[in-house]
C-alpha cells in the first residue's frame, strides 16, 4: 500500500491481535470467514515468493496434521469404526481440520504483515525499546550476505585444487595431505576407524567434511580480520559515545486514529460475544456444533467489520490508480 | 594556529607479549597543517603512515608508548571528548567493504548521527542536504551489497561528511578501487577541500593526479618526515632521492629527465599536470621535433607525418611479435579458448564467443574497465567457472596455478612455512623427483629456523618443471626469507601477494595466472613485482595477469588484451595498443603524444631523447 500510511505500531496491534483470534476462533463459520478474508487480503497485496516457498512446505505438514491426530487422539464420543476393533472418532477429525486451518491462518497473517510492514519499520518499533537488538539486527542483515560471498570465493579456489586442470596424473598416488597437518590429530590406532576409512562412501564423506571445514576456517579467518575495521569503524564514527537516536520517524495520523478506534469498537464487541460463547464451540468431548448454527448476530458482523479494513485500502488504492 | 600540531612526536608499538616494542614506528614527528590544507602522505609500506594517521583520531589510537603531543585546535588529541572527536575529525579506511557497517545505503549515512544521539529531526535534515549535494538518490534505499566499488567509498565518505567534519583522514582510500573511480573520488575529495575548506589528509601510492593540488607533501621513511614541502618545491628536493623519486608524477620525471639537458627550462616552475607539462614541453619545441625525428627531415608534425610515424613504428616493432602470435589453430597454444560464452544470470551475458589462445613464454595482461569480466575470463581459464557453451581445451600434463585478488584467501596455516610445506605435498613435486617426506621430517622441518629451512636438503632437491630455480633460490629471489616464520596474516599486502605467488609456484605451476596483483602496491613493490614476474617469464613461466596498472602494463607486458563489451577488442602488444589510444593510456604517453606517439613508458622515452 502505497498510498495511505499507517503507524507501524498500529499494524502490529491488529496483526497481533489477528494471531489471537487465530488460536481462539473455532467455531467453523467464523474460521472459514477469517480465512476467505484473510486470502482476499493477500490476492490484493500480492503472494510474495516466500509464502509459495511456505505453502509447499505447509501443505503436506497440513495433511499429516489432519491424518495423525484422528490415529494418536481416540477421545470423542461419536465413534466411527473402520474395521473390528479400530476406531477413529468424528471429534479427532473436526479438531485436526480445524487446527490445520488455525494454523494457515496464522501462516497467512505473517505473510501479510510482512507485505505491509517493512523490515525499516520493524526495526522503528523495536529501536526504541531495544536499541541494542535492532542494532545487531542490521548488522546482521549486512554481515550474513558478506560472509555467504566470501564463503563462495574460498570455495571456489578449493574447487581449482580438488578438481583442477591438472588432466594427468589424478588417478596415481597422491599423498595424504592431511597426514602433515600439524593441527588434527590423526593418529587413531582404533581399527573402528581404520574400518570406517577404508569405506569408500565414508572416506568420501569425512574428506567431504574436511574440505568443507577449511573452507569455512578460511572464511572465519578472513571475515574476523575484516569485522576489525568493522569496529573500528563503529568507533571512528562515535558508537557508543552517547545514547542511540533513531533516523526513522513515523507520525499519528487521522487515518491511525481511525484504524484504532475501529479496532477498539470491534474487538470490544467481539470479546463481549466470545465471553456470551460466541465464536468457540465445544470439540471434546462431544461435537456441539450444527451447520443450522447460523451466527447471523451483532458479533459475527463486528468480525466482518474487524477485518475488512485494509481490504477497503487495498481496494480504494486502487481505483485511485486508475 | 595551525590546526593540527605535532609536537616532538613519537611512538612505539606495544609487542604481541605486552612488553614496547624497541623500534620506535614514529620517530621525533614535528608537523604543521594549517586550516583547509591539502596534505599528501607518502611513503613505502611500513613506513608510519597508518601509525600517524590513526594518531589522530582518539577513538582509533594504537596501544604503545607515545611522547610528545599532537594537538587538535589547541587541545590535545587525547582529550578531546568522545562526541566531537567523532565528529571533527573523519576517518576513511581502505577497504571499502568492511568499514560499512549496515545494509542500506540510508542507514550507513545515519549510522554516526544516531551514535551522536541527535533528534531524529535533524539526523533527516542533514541526510537530505548530503544526498542532495552527492546526488545519491538513486541509491539512497539499495542494499550496500548492490554497489559498486567506487560507489560503496562514496557512501561511506558521506557517513563521514554528515558529522561536518573539519578534517578527513584518508588512508589510501583509492587502493582498492578502479582507475574511473579513483577519479571520481579524488574529485569530490578536491570540491569538499576547495569549496568547504575541509582540510584532508591523505596517504596514498600512485600520486599522479593527486600532486597537481596538494598544498603540502610529507614523505616518511623509517617512521621520520624526510621531507616535506609544498609539490613545486619538494619535486626539485627528491630528485636524487632513490626512494622518493618513484613517487613522483610522470609528467615531474620527464620534466627533471629533460631539465638535465636543457638547462632553460630549469627557470620554469616544476609542472605536475599533463598540462603544465605540455606547456614546459611548448618551450623547447623545435629541439624535441629534431631529437623525436632523428634524422627524419621535418619541423611540423601535422597528421600525415603522425600517421607515418605510427606506421613504421608497427611494421617495425610488430614485424618481432607477429612470427609469435599466430592467432588461430596453434599448436604451441597452452590453452585454447574456443567459442566461449559466459553469463551469471540469463539475461546478462558477460563473455560472448570468445577466442582465445595462450603461447608457452606469454607475459599477458587483460585490461579494460570496471566489469567487463577479466577477473570472470581469468576464472574460466583456470576452470573455477565453467562455461555455458564452448571449450576450454588444456594441453596435456599442464598446471596452472592461480592468485585470487585478495591473496589472504590462500592461507589456512600458522605460518609461511606450513604454507610452502603444504603446496608442495599437494604438488606433484615429489613424486617426480623421486622423494619422500615423512612426518618426522616434516615435523624436523618446521622446527628449522629460516636460514636452515630454505636451505634443508629436501626442499632444495626438488626441481621445478618450468623454472629453473631451486627452492632457496626461489625464497632469496623472492627476497621473503624473513618472513618464512610469521603467520601470514601478520604481513603487509605486498608481502602476502608475494608469499600467495610462491605457493602457487610451489604447486610446480606452468602457467601462473594473477588477479591484480598489483593492488594496492606502493611504487617500490611494484617495481620489485615487475622484475620478478619478468625473470619468472624469461626462466620459462607463462604469465597472464589482469592489471589497472596501465604503467606496469605497458612497461612490463608482452601481449595485451582489451576486454571490451562482452569479446576481446584489441590483441596486441601494450605499447602498440596504448601508443594509438588517446584516453586509455599512460601519462608519459599523454604527455608526450605530440612530439613521439609511439613512446608510452618512461625508459623508451629517455632512450628515444638520449636522456640521462
Amino acid at each position: 500500500m502505497e498510498l495511505t500510511s499507517i503507524h507501524p505500531g498500529v499494524y502490529l496491534l491488529y496483526y497481533f491481535i489477528m494471531v489471537l483470534f487465530a488460536f481462539i476462533f473455532s467455531d467453523p463459520y467464523f474460521v472459514v470467514t477469517f480465512l476467505v478474508l484473510l486470502l482476499v487480503l493477500i490476492a490484493l497485496q500480492g503472494v510474495s515468493h516466500e509464502l509459495k516457498n511456505i505453502m509447499k512446505l505447509f501443505i503436506p505438514l497440513s495433511v499429516l496434521i489432519m491424518i495423525l491426530n484422528p490415529l494418536l487422539n481416540r477421545t470423542g464420543a461419536h465413534k466411527i469404526y473402520l474395521w473390528s476393533g479400530f476406531f477413529i472418532t468424528y471429534e479427532a477429525i473436526a479438531y485436526g481440520i480445524l487446527m490445520s486451518l488455525a494454523l494457515l491462518i496464522v501462516i497467512l497473517v505473517f505473510s501479510s504483515y510482512n507485505r505491509s510492514v517493512s523490515y525499516q519499520e520493524m526495526l522503528y518499533i523495536f529501536s526504541k525499546k531495544l536499541p541494542i537488538i535492532s542494532m545487531i539486527i542490521v548488522m546482521a542483515l549486512r554481515f550474513i550476505p558478506l560472509i555467504n560471498s566470501r564463503a563462495i570465493e574460498v570455495q571456489k579456489l578449493n574447487s581449482l585444487k580438488s578438481n583442477g586442470v591438472e588432466l594427468e596424473g589424478e588417478d596415481e598416488e597422491r599423498i595424504d595431505v592431511d597426514a602433515f597437518n600439524s593441527n588434527i590429530n590423526t593418529d587413531y590406532n582404533s581399527k573402528l576407524v581404520d574400518k570406517l576409512k577404508s569405506n569408500k562412501r565414508i572416506a568420501a564423506i569425512i574428506k567431504e567434511a574436511k574440505t568443507l571445514g577449511k573452507i569455512m576456517g578460511i572464511t572465519v579467518s578472513w571475515s574476523l580480520e575484516e569485522s576489525m575495521f568493522t569496529a573500528k569503524s563503529m568507533k571512528a564514527r562515535g558508537y557508543n559515545a552517547t545514547e542511540r537516536t533513531s533516523y526513522l520517524s513515523y507520525k499519528f495520523s487521522n487515518a491511525d486514529f481511525a484504524f484504532i478506534a475501529l479496532i477498539i469498537v470491534t474487538v470490544g464487541i467481539i470479546i463481549v460475544g466470545l465471553l456470551h460463547g460466541v465464536g468457540m464451540i465445544n470439540i471434546y468431548p462431544s461435537i456441539d456444533f450444527r451447520f443450522s448454527n447460523l451466527p447471523f448476530n451483532i458479533y459475527y458482523l463486528a468480525f466482518i467489520v474487524f477485518l475488512l479494513p485494509l481490504i477497503y485500502l487495498e481496494i480504494k488504492e486502487r481505483i485511485l490508480w486508475h | 594556529m595551525a590546526l593540527i600540531e605535532f609536537n616532538n612526536f613519537s611512538f612505539a608499538y606495544m609487542n604481541s607479549d605486552g612488553t614496547e616494542s624497541q623500534v620506535k614506528s614514529l620517530d621525533n614527528i614535528n608537523l604543521e597543517i594549517d586550516y583547509g590544507d591539502f596534505v599528501l602522505l607518502c611513503g613505502p609500506s611500513g613506513c608510519g603512515k597508518t601509525t600517524l594517521l590513526t594518531n589522530l583520531k582518539k577513538e582509533l589510537m594504537p596501544a604503545g608508548r607515545r611522547s610528545g603531543e599532537i594537538k587538535f585546535n589547541g587541545t590535545r588529541i587525547t582529550d578531546m571528548d568522545d562526541i566531537s572527536s567523532a565528529c571533527d575529525i573523519g576517518y576513511l579506511f581502505q577497504n571499502p567493504d568492511s568499514q560499512i557497517v549496515t545494509d542500506t545505503v540510508i542507514q550507513e549515512i545515519a549510522f554516526p548521527l544516531e551514535n551522536i544521539g541527535l533528534p531524529t529531526e535533524e539526523i533527516r535534515n542533514r541526510i537530505s542536504e548530503i544526498v542532495a549535494f552527492f546526488g545519491i538518490n538513486d541509491i539512497l534505499h539499495k542494499n550496500v551489497n548492490e554497489l559498486s566499488g567506487g560507489q560503496k567509498q562514496l557512501v561511506n565518505l558521506c557517513s563521514l561528511l554528515v558529522l561536518r567534519p573539519q578534517v578527513l583522514l584518508l588512508d589510501e582510500p583509492m587502493s582498492q578501487l578502479d582507475p574511473i573511480a579513483s577519479y571520481e573520488f579524488l574529485s569530490i575529495v578536491r570540491r569538499l577541500n576547495e569549496e568547504f575548506s575541509i582540510t584532508v589528509i591523505m596517504s596514498e601510492h600512485k600520486a599522479d593526479s593527486i600532486f597537481p593540488f596538494i598544498d603540502k607533501a610529507v614523505f616518511l621513511k623509517e617512521g621520520k618526515i624526510e621531507f616535506v614541502d609544498n609539490a613545486h618545491n619538494i619535486c626539485s628536493e627528491v630528485i636524487d632521492d632513490e626512494i622518493f623519486e618513484n613517487y613522483l608524477p610522470a609528467v615531474t620525471k620527464i620534466y627533471n629527465s629533460l631539465s638535465v639537458k636543457y638547462p632553460s627550462l630549469i627557470k620554469l616552475n616544476t609542472p605536475l599536470s599533463i598540462r603544465e607539462g605540455r606547456r614546459c614541453l611548448n618551450t623547447i619545441h623545435d629541439d624535441l621535433i629534431k631529437i623525436s625525428n632523428g634524422d627524419v627531415d621535418s619541423n611540423n608534425l601535422n597528421h600525415d607525418n603522425l600517421h607515418i610515424t605510427n606506421k613504421k613504428y608497427h611494421s617495425q616493432e610488430k614485424s618481432g611479435i607477429l612470427d609469435k602470435l599466430p592467432f588461430k589453430n596453434n599448436k604451441d597454444a597452452l590453452i585454447e579458448m574456443k567459442g566461449i560464452y559466459f553469463a551469471y544470470e540469463r539475461e546478462n551475458l558477460i563473455l560472448k564467443n570468445v577466442d582465445f589462445d595462450l603461447i608457452k613464454g606469454d607475459f599477458l595482461s587483460l585490461i579494460g574497465g570496471n566489469g567487463v569480466g577479466k577477473s570472470t575470463f581469468l576464472q574460466l581459464l583456470v576452470g573455477i567457472l565453467k562455461p555455458i557453451k564452448g571449450k576450454v581445451k588444456y594441453r596435456k600434463g599442464i598446471k596452472l596455478a592461480y592468485v585470487h585478488q585478495n591473496p589472504m584467501i590462500h592461507f589456512s596455516k600458522d605460518n609461511v612455512k606450513e604454507e610452502f610445506l603444504e603446496s608442495i605435498l599437494e604438488s606433484d613435486l615429489l613424486i617426480k623427483n623421486n622423494q619422500s617426506l615423512s612426518k618426522e621430517n616434516y615435523e624436523k622441518l618446521l622446527k628449522l629456523n629460516n636460514e636452515d629451512f630454505i636451505a634443508s636438503e629436501t626442499l632444495n632437491g626438488l626441481k621445478f618443471d618450468s623454472i629453473d630455480f631451486n627452492f632457496k633460490e626461489l625464497i632469496e629471489f623472492f627476497d621473503i626469507t624473513d618472513l618464512i616464520d610469521k603467520h601470514p596474516y601478520d604481513c603487509s599486502g605486498g608481502e602476502q601477494q608475494k608469499i600467495a605467488i610462491v605457493k602457487a609456484l610451489l604447486q610446480n605451476a606452468d602457467v601462473l595466472v594473477l588477479d591484480e596483483p598489483t593492488k594496492g602496491l606502493d611504487p617500490l613493490s611494484s617495481k620489485a613485482l615487475a622484475e620478478i614476474l619478468n625473470s619468472l617469464r624469461d626462466n620459462g613461466l607463462t604469465i597472464i595477469m589482469t592489471s589497472h596498472d596501465l604503467d606496469f602494463v605497458a612497461n612490463n607486458c608482452k601481449r595485451c588484451l582489451m576486454l571490451f563489451d562482452k569479446d576481446i577488442q584489441i590483441d596486441d602488444d601494450p605499447k602498440v595498443i596504448f601508443a594509438e589510444n588517446n584516453f586509455y593510456t599512460t601519462f608519459v604517453n599523454r604527455m608526450v603524444k605530440d612530439y613521439v606517439p609511439e613512446i608510452v613508458t618512461l625508459d623508451d622515452l629517455k632512450d628515444k631523447w638520449d636522456l640521462e
